[in-house]
């Protein structure tokens, strides 16, 4: 049995198996069903579209109750839900339009063409903070590396249309110093918004 | 939450490194392409901060232009080698990355 | 230059092979509700060796401030 996430709801997802711990309800799902950290996350956001709200866990993570049982934070869920209850997340990236050609052969070239690259990501998390300030919402640390910057944002779920328009405006009036994709997807489960002092964050 | 620091503290890179892995299971049918996934995935990790760092002493203008030149080539080999050694264990290079998240660059 | 805008619903990005969605879905697995920042090597479900990664990792000169950089 995999944790795939807590509620503070009574109401839980049906094919969910409910486990009270803590004060909390811990959403489990069967682990040979759950095997992979995409088919977690995958169940994740079919719970999520169906319209319940919980605190996901890493799907990364394979969580099993008995991990539930030494683990501390339970306290910090409190803030946590009451922060991305009725909440989901969009999540932002820039990257360059045009993959990179060749990386040069010889080792001083090739040691500035990295230097260029992290530049060049530097320039796109510049602008990512734009649009995400612009939002005024409450948004994750933008993080930069492997050619994107990346950034999401959290979103009431009764504005996720709103939100995609405001993005959209924003994205219209901003000077970009080169050719930039703008990858907007969600409204996912709110995974970035969890780590208020929870684990390890 | 707020902005992040250009240069997050190594405990949090650390935390972010592991938080993709935790556990890295090691079954008897593939236990040399696990083992060799830990080690590799360390390997890249280290030879990134050596990048980072080498990016970093060129920025601040501390080397001369051989020493860019032999760190770069030295650098690039490595990567290579790593790659190369995770190949042969049908480990591709995103494999090796995934353990490293968003961190490598972050450093 | 500009700005091209692409949306996405989190049903395409998990069932697209693009490159720039596949992306997306590696960041969202890491992150969550994480109970452990540690490194576990596990056989037959058998938590055998932890790896405690408090490495030290700093540049030299702030290490030995006498060192040449």
């Amino acid at each position: 049995m995999n944790v795939l996430g807590w509620t503070g709801d009574t109401k839980v997802p049906p094919d969910a198996h409910p486990f009270h711990h803590g004060g909390w309800t811990a959403l489990l799902a069967p682990s040979d069903s759950t095997k992979t950290p995409h088919v977690r996350l995958a169940m994740q956001v079919s719970w999520f579209d169906a319209g319940f709200n919980f605190i996901p866990v890493a799907p990364a993570q394979q969580l099993t109750p008995t991990d539930l049982t030494d683990a501390a934070c339970l306290g910090n869920l409190n803030t946590v839900w009451q922060n991305i209850g009725g909440h989901g997340q969009f999540c932002l990236a820039v990257r360059p339009r045009d993959e990179d050609g060749p990386m040069p052969s010889q080792g001083r070239a090739w040691l500035q063409a990295r230097k260029a690259q992290q530049d060049q990501e530097r320039q796109h998390k510049t602008l990512l903070d734009k649009i995400v300030t612009g939002l005024n919402l409450p948004a994750n640390a933008c993080q930069q590396g492997a050619h994107r910057a990346s950034s999401a944002i959290l979103v009431p779920r009764n504005a996720a249309q709103k939100t995609r328009q405001a993005i959209a405006e924003i994205a219209q009036k901003l000077e970009t110093p080169q050719d930039v994709t703008l990858v907007v997807s969600g409204l996912w489960p709110p995974l970035g918004f969890t780590q208020n002092g929870l684990g390890t964050a | 939450m707020t902005e992040a620091t250009e240069i997050p503290p190594a405990q949090d890179m650390l935390n972010r490194l592991t938080e993709a892995t935790d556990r890295i299971a090691i079954d008897p049918e593939t236990a040399e392409q696990d083992l060799a996934r830990v080690v590799l995935g360390l390997m890249a990790f280290l030879r990134q901060l050596m990048e980072l760092q080498a990016i970093r002493r060129m920025e601040a203008g501390t080397l001369s232009a051989a020493q860019e030149e032999k760190l770069g080539t030295t650098l690039m080999k490595a990567e290579a080698a790593i790659h190369d050694v995770a190949a042969k264990f049908g480990i591709s290079p995103n494999d090796l990355a995934l353990d490293l998240g968003p961190l490598g660059k972050t450093i | 230059m500009s700005l091209t805008l692409e949306m996405a619903t989190p049903d395409e990005v998990m069932g697209s092979s693009d490159t720039a969605l596949v992306d997306v879905v590696d960041g969202l697995l890491r992150h969550g509700v994480v109970i452990r920042g540690e490194l576990w090597l596990t056989v037959a479900d058998v938590d055998l060796v932890f790896l405690g990664l408090d490495l030290l990792l700093a540049a030299p000169d702030k290490i030995r401030p006498g060192v040449q950089p």
